[in-house]
């Protein structure tokens, strides 16, 4: 018997005495987690869209085949890509992760988002020059860009909320499996223990809980995109780096909660 | 080795656990506490592991000033303590519940197996090493906590009431196995208000009532 294999037995034991209590702190924080997860991609997926230098092109009523392939030459000639062509028929209304307001494409039907890569823009005097229907062509949208930013704003605010909540459900929880534990911990004292021996179980309880969270949320991820697999899976697909993140994130809010918990129990048997 | 000075502890509201208390106790002396139930007993020896803090006085063990420590933790891995209710961990086998105040000491793992083996030869249990404290006897359970409060060879030996939730048989045991610890130079402190006990195995007795030490 050595201590890192007395405080695993304990912390194991103390998992099995409140299963339910810590499962249940393991499904919240999942979902708050997921949340968390999507909203994390959805950023993802949008926070570069002002700093490219992507251009909009609206094109004023219906646009032909030949003037629509005339532009691409232009467009292609000057070394730019089309990135998306999105029109109401193709009902393709997300630009980077972002709803394009209903208003806006009923005004402008066709919008080109082209990519100059940087430093490279479409200047709309040179194609209004070959095509007259082109109303405007603007260095990102500002109603998007704004929409977009509101959003983020409200996605962010949102999230740190969340992580709040799992945060003090967690400590809620540890907090409960001290004074489930009191009697023991009581012994422990009465034996010389000081407070990282007899902390170290929770702690692991905490860490536990949050990494069990972060790896339900990716699981819940991976099954929800597998069971939605079109529209709008592109915008909250979760890729390596947004799954890792979770887990990680998981893991830091167990180890905070754990933290927290055990400092004010510190604090409150001193005081 | 333990020292009283003047030491008073109230409880909320205002009783009076033990009043004005001076007391000397030596190294090595075997010093049975006595008197009749809250007279006090096991708030003076909570006052020597720090279980609780006087309200007036001061208390030195082993010279040292104990009185206003914030961390007891030091002072109770020197000393063993040994319960009524025997306060053994319940999940954890007789092993287990020796070996933990070595654990909590640091001792490196090859030697908390010889000494928990050597301990448990001495109380008589090493073959019920696996067993759960459930499994035992009340007297098997307090050599148990006997043997886990001398795991770390303590200066000093605190047992409060450790007899009596045991049959006199059983009683006469432990208190055989006390005797034989304070031979090995061990303090032993013993509360206890049974006149069996301090008529079979004399030693000095301290007489609590109201708090008050009314004889020695």
């Amino acid at each position: 018997m050595n201590k890192a294999k007395y405080w695993i037995g304990t912390f194991l034991s103390y998992i099995r005495k409140d299963t339910f209590r810590v499962m249940i702190t393991i499904v919240i924080g999942g979902f708050s987690l997921l949340i968390f997860a999507i909203t994390f991609q959805i950023l993802k997926n949008t926070t570069h869209y002002p700093e490219r230098n992507r251009s909009y092109i609206f094109v004023k009523g219906k646009i032909s085949k030949t003037e629509l392939k005339k532009m691409t030459e232009i467009l292609k000639e000057r070394n730019i890509k089309i990135y998306r062509i999105i029109t109401p028929e193709y009902k393709l209304r997300y630009l980077y992760g972002e709803k394009i307001p209903e208003e806006l494409l009923k005004i402008v039907p066709l919008t080109i988002v082209a990519d100059g890569g940087i430093g490279k823009r479409v200047f709309p005097a040179e194609l209004q020059k070959y095509i007259e229907k082109i109303s405007s062509v603007a260095p990102g949208e500002s109603k998007i860009r704004k929409m977009a930013g509101m959003i983020r704003t409200f996605l962010i605010i949102f999230s740190i909320t969340l992580i709040g909540g799992i945060i003090v459900i967690t400590i809620f929880t540890i907090q409960l499996s001290f004074i489930s534990h009191h009697e023991e911990i009581e012994i422990l004292k009465l034996l010389g223990a000081d407070s990282i021996f007899i902390s170290v179980p929770l702690f692991l309880e905490g860490i536990f809980i949050g990494t069990g969270s972060g790896l339900l949320a990716v699981v819940f991820f991976i099954l929800m995109k597998a069971a939605w697999q079109k529209y709008p899976a592109n915008l909250i697909s979760p890729d390596f780096a947004t799954m890792g993140t979770t887990i990680l994130l998981g893991i830091a809010t167990g180890v905070i909660s754990s933290f927290l918990s055990i400092v004010s129990r510190r604090h409150d048997e001193t005081g | 080795m333990i020292e009283f000075f003047h030491v008073t502890k109230i409880y909320p509201p205002g009783i009076y656990a033990l009043k004005d208390v001076t007391l000397k106790i030596r190294k090595g002396e075997f010093v049975y506490i006595t008197g009749p139930s809250g007279a006090g007993k096991s708030t003076l020896m909570s006052l020597i592991y720090r279980g609780t803090r006087p309200t007036d006085g001061k208390i030195f063990v082993r010279g040292n000033d104990i009185t206003g420590i914030d961390n007891p933790a030091k002072l109770r891995r020197e000393i063993g303590i040994v319960f009524q209710d025997f306060k053994l961990l319940k999940h954890r086998t007789i092993y287990e519940n020796v070996a933990i105040p070595l654990l909590i000491a640091g001792v490196k793992k090859e030697k908390i197996e010889s000494r928990v083996n050597y301990l448990l030869n001495f109380v008589g249990l090493f073959s019920k090493r696996w067993a759960y404290p459930d499994e035992l006897s009340g007297g098997e359970q307090q050599r148990v906590a006997i043997a886990r409060a001398i795991a770390n060879d303590p200066y000093i030996l605190l047992a409060d009431e450790p007899t009596g939730n045991l049959d006199e048989e059983m009683a006469i045991e432990i208190i055989y196995l006390l005797k034989e610890i304070n031979l090995k130079g061990v303090t032993v402190v013993l509360a206890t208000h049974s006149t069996e006990i301090l008529s079979l195995f004399p030693a000095r007795i301290i007489k609590i009532d109201h708090g008050e030490i009314v004889s020695e």
